[in-house]
């Protein structure tokens, strides 16, 4: 049992974390992009922070880049459809440079994302 | 550069010289040569057309009046040849009524020199007939420098197109992996949470659904591969060992009526691959070639390393000047024509039947070996097989994983 911030700006996608994540009794919040993520961050300062990567506003990887500043010891898990928008440029690699503990590729499974979230919160809060 | 009108040019004239009269010929010919020209000779038209295909004359002088094939009969034969219409004929002849020589020039000679032959006329006349020669070849040079700049262009933009659809993959393989993501989760979840709801029929129709995404994902993993070449992947060298381990797990999926012949090379210089993407492209390039074979018959892998290779790649047209190590997937298949060879690296390009492939096979191809660094030679003859070389970048030194990932930093 955990307390997630789920930031996807994909409404359909969101609403899936959170009912994957219910069902293994995480308490789910959701964000719309890396603004609002960095927000609700900062506000309810969750166990881990499960985030997309290519959203409008403020992506997902400055999103990392902020608030691993703030909170160095913050886990994240970074998912991603592979690939940007508009050519073939794959953030997945560099979220994991800047500090995801996890990345997932779109589409994944339950089962990867459940042992992608249990392997993030079993890690130590200071790494 | 000022130009010599005579000297020069006279030099690489060649010249090919006919007459059954050995002594007029020799005559003839020290003349030419006494000028600078290239000359053979020949004391029949059967001699003659040998010459032909082993002398390649661009003029011809030849008598009228000779023992089997006469002067005529030779004249008009050469000009049938292959580029005969670009030879300079000029016929040796003592029949200067007009009815002759109106004859003559209708079978194809150019000029007439009258016999007995003197000597200065000789020189005149060829000499007109070697600027004529000159022309033609200039002209000749122009249109092929012409044809070379239409294909130059032609690559460039084969190059674009290419990269344009790199471009478009990535995008779309973005959306549609966000779409999957919703498709296949949510049927998961549903199949998850509502077990055995109607029986269990709902569950075997997602199932369905479920299989359906799996199929797309692994498509759009195909099209992903063919926009990035996926770089996210560790690398270990290109060996012998480990194209047998390759062609070991490929065996299966071979008719037992294919044999793989290998020859691998042992001690290549240092190349890195990707493992999983060495199986992926060595299938493809094997399952092509099964279906050029129509199932029946060998397949040839072959690793070796090239030096100084010079040709353009055919996906992505760049001219290659470099060492590579090569692996090559060959058969003696049905072949592919130049044309389709220009088209069989885009993306759902294919000769299958629909339903039968993805056409995504040499596209991923493509991507893989561009990601790599690398680049792709296609030989192929209709009717005699294909051979496709994958050309892998000789890597100086292994400075891989050393210091790219600061592992536990912070």
């Amino acid at each position: 049992m955990a307390k997630i911030l789920v930031v996807d700006d994909d409404a359909q996608i969101r609403g899936l974390l959170v009912k994957m994540l219910s069902v293994e009794q995480h308490e789910v919040i959701e964000a719309e992009n890396g603004t609002q993520g960095c927000k609700k961050y900062r506000e309810q300062r969750p166990d881990l922070l499960i985030t997309d990567l290519v959203m409008p506003e403020k992506n997902g990887i400055d999103m990392i880049l902020e608030l691993k500043k703030e909170f160095p010891a913050i886990r994240i898990v970074a998912i991603s459809g592979g690939g940007g928008i508009t050519g073939s440029f794959d953030y997945l690699p560099i979220a994991k440079l800047v500090g995801a503990l996890h990345i997932l590729q779109k589409p994944f499974s339950l089962q990867e994302l459940k042992s992608a979230v249990a392997e993030a919160l079993k890690m130590p809060e200071t790494h | 550069m000022a130009e010599l009108p005579a000297q020069p040019l006279a030099k690489d004239l060649r010249i090919l010289v006919v007459d059954d009269d050995p002594f007029v010929l020799q005559e003839i010919a020290l003349h030419l040569m006494g000028a600078g020209y290239l000359v053979q000779t020949a004391e029949s038209a059967a001699q003659a057309l040998e010459k032909m295909d082993t002398f390649h004359p661009k003029i011809v002088l030849t008598d009228w009046v000779m023992d089997g094939m006469d002067g005529l009969e030779l004249c008009q034969v050469l000009r049938q040849r292959k580029n005969g219409q670009l030879l300079y004929i000029i016929l040796l002849t003592s029949h200067d009524a007009e009815d002759s020589l109106v004859k003559a020039f209708e079978s194809g000679t150019d000029d007439y020199i009258p016999k007995p032959v003197s000597p200065r006329i000789l020189l005149a006349r060829v000499q007109a007939g070697a600027r004529l020669v000159r022309l033609q070849i200039e002209v000749e040079q122009a249109r092929r420098e012409q044809a070379e700049r239409e294909r130059m262009a032609q690559q460039i933009q084969r190059a674009h197109k290419m990269q344009a659809i790199g471009k478009l993959t990535g995008g779309i393989a973005h959306n549609f992996n966000n779409y999957l993501a919703a498709i296949l989760g949510y049927t998961e979840l549903a199949r998850e949470m509502f077990p055995g709801v109607g029986d269990g029929q709902l569950d075997e129709f997602l199932e369905n659904i479920q299989q359906a995404g799996i199929e797309a994902r692994d498509l759009v993993v195909s099209l992903r591969s063919f926009s990035t070449g996926d770089s996210d992947s560790r690398k270990v060298p290109l060996v012998g060992v480990m194209l047998d381990d390759i062609v070991r797990m490929l065996k299966p999926v071979m008719a037992a009526s294919i044999l793989l012949k290998t020859d691998f090379e042992e001690n290549v210089p240092l190349a890195l691959v990707n493992q999983d993407q060495m199986y992926q492209m060595v299938m493809s390039l094997c399952i092509n070639a099964r279906e050029a074979i129509d199932g029946n018959g060998e397949i040839y892998l072959n690793l070796q390393y090239l030096r100084d290779v010079r040709a353009s790649c055919a996906s992505c047209h760049e001219w290659l000047s470099d060492d590579f190590v090569e692996l090559s997937v060959s058969d003696s298949g049905r072949g592919i024509d130049a044309e389709t060879v220009q088209r069989v690296f885009d993306p759902f390009f294919s000769n299958k039947e629909v339903g039968q492939g993805t056409g995504l096979g040499l596209s991923v191809v493509h991507g893989i070996m561009h990601g790599c660094g690398g680049h792709i030679l296609v030989d192929s003859d209709i009717g005699k097989g294909s051979s496709f070389r994958l050309l892998f970048p000789v890597n100086p030194v292994a400075i891989d994983n050393a210091e790219t990932h600061p592992a536990g930093a912070e």
